[in-house]
Order: C-alpha cells, then structure tokens, then sequence
C-alpha cells in the first residue's frame, strides 16, 4: 500500500482499476514545406479541418450540455480556433503544410501564455493544446477525441496520465470512470472544471504516480481531501466506501445549509473565514458560506525554479482572490518559509530550521523578496478590504520593523506615481503562534490592528512538539492546558484593547474545540472549506452561554486528556451531530 | 502633413477589466469584433504590457483579471469612435456583472 498526495480538485471518494491515458503523439510532421502550386489545395484543407473541428466543439458542448461551465469550455476553444485561423491560412499561402502551420502557429501561442503570471490565465495553454490536437487530429482523418482507455467496460476505472486536455476529459464522459489522478495540472484548469462536472474525483499534481501506479492496480482516489492510495488495505478501502457514503449523502445538506448566518441560538454572530492557497479555492470558501479570507497563504507564488516573483504576480494573485470574495475581506499572509515549507535560495545549514531564519526573519533578510510584496499588498488594499498577516511575530520589534518596511514600500510606489492604499489605512495584524506573542498579547496588541492565532505553530513552540515526528506527535495535544491560556489570554488582550481576534489554525475547525474556542471569546475562525459546513452547523446549535460554561469548567482541568474527556461528555450530542456532516474526519 | 505639424494625438480613455472574470476568452473576443469594425489600430495596456485589440491571443495574453486597469489608445482616423466604441463595451461588461 502506497499513499500519494496532490492537489484535490474534485470531490468525492472513489476506488478503482488504475488505467493508463497515454497521450496520442502525432507522428513528427514529415512534410513542412508545399510548392506554390499546392497552396490552394492545402488551404482546402485546412479549412475543412478547421471546420470538422468547429462542428466537433460544437458537438461536445450539446453532449455535455448540462453543466454551462463546461459548455462555456468548449465555446473559449471555438473562439480560439476562430481567431487563429487567418494566421493559419497566412502561413500555409506562404508555403507551410497545413500540419506544419497548425504546429507552429499554436505552438508560439501556448509559448506566450507559458509567460503569463496569472495561473488562471496561464491555464489556458490546454486550451491551445486542445485545439492544435483537434485540428491536428481532423487533418489526420481521425475522430475528434482519443477513445478513452476503458480497461473491461465493466468496473470502475481510475485514469491515470500525465496530463489530459478538456477534451479528453470530456470523453470520458458515460465510461465507467471512478476517478483521475494527473501527474501535473493546477487548481484551476478546465480539466478540473470538466471532471468535477462529470461527477468523478480528480486530484491533480501527484508527483509519480504513472511510475507509481501500473495497469490494473487498484487505486483509491479522495477527490476532498487529495490523497491518492495505490493498493489500499482493507481497512483503508472500508474507510474508502464510508467516506463515499457520507459524501453523497453531505453534498445535499450542503447546499441546503450554507446561506443559513452562523449564529448562535441565543443570537451572537461567528463570522466564518476560510483558509485558502490558491485562488480558485475562493469558489469552495463561497459555495461554503465563507464570509471572507482569514488566511490567504502566499508561498505558492515562489517557485524556486523560477525567478523571484514580481509585484504584477502578487498583484494578479491577490486580486483574483479578492474579486472572487467580495465584499468579503481578504487575509493575506505574508511570506511564510522555513521549517517544514521549503526555503527558496537552496540547503538549509541551521541545525535547527524551525527556531532559525524562517518566516518573517526571512522576509527581513531578503528585502528584494520581500519588498515587491508588500508593493503589491498596498497597490492591491486600494481595490477592497485587504489585510496583511505577519507570521512568527515574537515582539513589538517585529510589527515595527515591518511597518517600517510598509512605509519604506509606500514611498517607493509614491516616487513612482503609482496609486496604492495609505499606510495607515492599511490594517496590519500579527499571527499569535510564537509563545512569547501570546504571553505578551497586551503589550502587542497595542501595536496592530487584529491578531490571528495560528495554533499549529503555537502548540509545537509551547509544548516543544514536532508534529511530524511520529515519535512524539501523540504529545501534540490542542487540548493541553497550556495553550487553552494562551489563547485565553491572548483573546482577552485583544478584546480589552478592543481588536478583532480570528482562529486560523486546525483547532477551529475540530467540533469539540470550537465551542471551547468561542466560550473562551472568539467571534471569529479561519477555516479550511471543507470543514466550514460543519463548524456552522454546531454554532447554530449552542447557546453562547454554554459554551463559555464549558469554556470555564475546561481551564480549570489539569491535562489534556481531562479537557478532552470532558468536552466528549458535554458535548456528545453537538459532536456527532457535526460529524454526520463531514465526509473526511 | 507639414513639417511643422506636430504628430496625432491618440485617443486615449482608462477602463477597468470587468470583475471578477477579468478579459477572458469571451470578453477578448468581444474587444476584439469591436476594435475590427473600425480602420484606427486600438490598442490595450496594462501595466507595462500591450496588445493589440483586433488580435485575440494579444489580448488573452494580457492576463488582465478581474479590476485591473486598462488603458485604450487609438490612432488612425476613426480613432475617437474606435475608443468610444471600446469604452462603451467595457461599461457594457460592468453592468452585465
């Protein structure tokens, strides 16, 4: 048994029979050049293809016709074909093949967009894929799409492949497809977009898995939560078929209960924030119910086989995730490496990376790094409510150099004409994760505008636990008496200098602790999209009241085992109710 | 022209990419059955980079997303009509929402 992880892209929770999608390679175009005297005769050609493959676009959007998102897939390839045809035809009157011409004409536009910063502009390189194998595919003389690969027709099969263009996705529509596991493909890629209407768990991105996963290999495919399993056990494939159930069954209260406000009974408000990575993930937060972005994670944007990311990069990212929640706010955490994230600028030589040069400290060291971020966050605050997150804030110092640097940023973009967003209209929060933040919450909450608490990192720094080391990861208790104050006074700091303070670390998302969390002050959480059905659902049962009963009776207990056994007994009833809704524990 | 003539000013107006698709393939090829009833060469900017408006790929590669500003230049004698036309279709994407 293997188990692989990747992007989850579509929902859902499936096994099946591993088949391999090989990509169909044209044969290497032979004839380039034509004579003059055949030029009317291949421009023929041509614009038979162009027209078989208008027709064939025109076909898939009536059979897929049921999902408009789909069908507006295949209308942006039509319009592509359309627009690039008067190149095609200018190229083969100067003597090119007609394949010739199709290669290189869409060759040079999938080259452009590769430059293109924005990855939801940038994806649309499969589409140009995608029309060069059409037109390819009709000047070949063969049918619009490659047949998918059905191993015996009668189980469930799980695609496996390098990368598949909508197209071919698009046929595998009505096959017995249980999933699809790419190796490569982002978020936001029609692909995605394409199989998560036709129903079938995708998750994309998963390093090795054609080497991983051999024809015939039974595969399950967790389209939530983006695990791939090769050869589950059979404790893991029960777990597989439950999770399966509970899916079908939560896609339907969903949707019922995602507009209904996360209130309490006896009437206060909870506002429910998500935690995102990638734009697109905006969609699931919506669909959700989330009211805005706690944490926007930004290591994405630094990808170390690349250069530095630039301002427009920044900008197009946190644009794009702002005009997808709006009026909502967007948290943007500024960069975060180091310890278990992978550090830019090569081998770590600290002997201990997590109390070293990471995070914030890093972004100090590397000004020309760190600068054409805070550019952009201030460009960006100009345009809706942004906010900037500063993580492994230990001291006032922390805040005041970055404010610093903010100010620093502001008069750049000044000089330069540029319009961006006052600094001092520009709200800077910390993230309470380094003990010595929480211990002295009073002293820093007079330096910003909000706290977020990242328990994650609070409780490995305050219990001295790496949660990645099995051999201590029991220790790694939410629930221990410790970080309970912390945080308690970490909310009560915020409220007496009257800050909002958030939760955006996996403890809000735990049913049992949520009530903790809110009988202990906070109105506000960050959570993961998937679990911000459930979190809602349990706020709307529960009396501010009890809760903060319960809240009191918790930090009187010694260990983190009482904490637990007691929030069970309380809340027996409120637990099982939130876990009917989650399709992944 | 004389020598004396100074150059042709362009026509120029600011617009902003419409929220929250920003000029994707359907609004390009929008932009661009616009910009090609008219003989001026419009032009899109953003930030530093341009596009020509009756070249859909020029345009899609812009990678404008949704609130981004965009600047419409023309020159050549329907110049005026050609960013007029422009500026009206981008109001036209804003009140589509």
């Amino acid at each position: 048994m293997r188990r692989l992880t990747g992007i989850p892209v579509s929902d859902g929770s499936r096994v099946g029979r591993a088949v391999h999608h090989e990509a169909v390679a044209f044969a290497a175009t032979q004839r380039r050049a034509i004579a003059p005297e055949e030029v009317a005769d291949e421009v023929g050609r041509l614009q038979r293809a162009a027209a078989e493959a208008q027709q064939g676009l025109v076909d898939a959007q009536r059979a897929l016709a049921v999902d408009p998102k789909v069908g507006a897939i295949f209308e942006v390839h039509q319009i592509l074909l359309e627009a690039v045809q008067g190149e095609l035809e200018e190229s083969v009157r100067r003597g090119s093949s007609a394949e010739h011409a199709v290669e290189t004409v869409m060759r040079r536009h999938f080259n452009r967009l590769a430059q293109v910063a924005d990855p939801m502009f940038a994806e649309r390189r499969q589409d140009v894929l995608d029309v060069e194998k059409r037109l390819l595919r009709a000047l070949a003389g063969m049918p619009a799409a490659a047949a998918a690969p059905t191993g015996d027709g009668r189980s469930p099969v799980v695609v496996v492949a390098e990368d598949l263009t909508p197209s071919e996705c698009a046929a595998l529509a009505g096959r017995r497809v249980a999933g699809l596991v790419l190796e490569h493909g982002g978020p936001t890629s029609h692909t995605a977009i394409i199989a998560k209407a036709l129903g079938f768990p995708c998750v994309v991105g998963v390093r090795g898995v054609v080497a991983a996963v051999a024809p015939g290999t039974e595969v399950w495919v967790d389209g939530t939560t983006g695990s791939v399993v090769v050869e589950p056990d059979a404790g893991v494939r029960a777990e597989a078929e439950r999770r399966a159930r509970q899916h079908d069954a939560r896609e339907q209260t969903l949707l019922e209960e995602s507009h209904l406000p996360a209130e309490t009974l006896d009437g206060h408000a909870v506002t429910l924030l998500a935690n995102i990575e990638f734009p697109l993930e905006v969609a699931a937060a919506a669909e959700r119910g989330a009211q805005g972005i706690g944490l926007f994670r930004t290591e994405f944007l630094f990808d170390p086989s690349r250069p530095v990311p630039d301002e427009e990069e920044h900008l197009a990212a946190y644009r794009a995730a702002l005009e997808r929640m709006r009026p909502g706010r967007l948290t943007v955490r500024t960069f975060d490496f180091g310890a278990d994230k992978a550090t830019p600028g090569g081998s770590s030589s600290e002997r201990n990376p997590a109390l070293g040069v990471r995070s914030l400290r890093w972004c100090f060291a590397h000004p020309d790094v760190f600068r054409p971020q805070l550019r952009a966050l201030l460009r960006v605050a100009r345009e809706g409510d942004v906010r900037v997150m500063l993580p492994m804030v230990s001291s006032p110092e922390d805040v005041r150099h970055a404010r610093a640097l903010l100010a620093e940023a502001a008069n750049g973009l000044a000089r330069q004409g540029i319009p961006f967003e006052p600094v001092e209209r520009v709200r800077v929060g910390a993230m309470i994760e380094i003990p010595a933040a929480a211990v002295s919450a009073e002293l820093l909450a007079r330096e910003v505008d909000f706290f977020s608490i990242g328990t994650n990192d609070l409780i490995q720094y305050t219990l001295a636990v790496d949660r990645t080391n099995e051999q201590v990861a029991p220790l790694f208790r939410p629930s221990h008496p410790a970080i309970l104050r912390l945080i308690d006074e970490t909310v009560r700091a915020a409220r007496a200098r009257g800050i909002p303070v958030t939760m955006c670390g996996e403890m809000g998302g735990e049913a049992a602790y949520s009530v903790l969390l809110l009988g202990l002050g906070l109105r506000e959480v960050s959570l993961t999209p998937a679990v911000i059905p459930r979190v809602r659902r349990l706020v709307r049962g529960l009396t501010l009241e009890r809760a903060r009963g319960i809240a009191a009776r918790s930090l009187k207990l010694a260990t983190a085992d009482d904490v637990d056994a007691y929030l069970h007994r309380a809340l027996a009833a409120e637990v099982a109710a939130a876990r009917a809704m989650s399709a992944s524990a | 022209m004389t020598p004396d003539a100074p150059p042709p000013v362009p026509c120029r107006a600011v617009v902003r990419a419409p929220s929250p698709q920003g000029l994707h393939a359907r609004p390009a090829a929008r932009i661009v059955d616009v910009a090609r009833r008219f003989g001026a060469e419009t032009v899109l900017l953003v930030g530093a980079q341009t596009a020509r408006a009756k070249d859909l790929l020029d345009v899609l590669a812009l990678a404008a997303v949704g609130g981004t500003e965009v600047v419409l230049e023309g020159s050549g004698p329907d110049a005026a009509d050609a960013v007029a036309a422009l500026e009206a279709l981008f109001a036209r994407f804003h009140a589509e929402g």
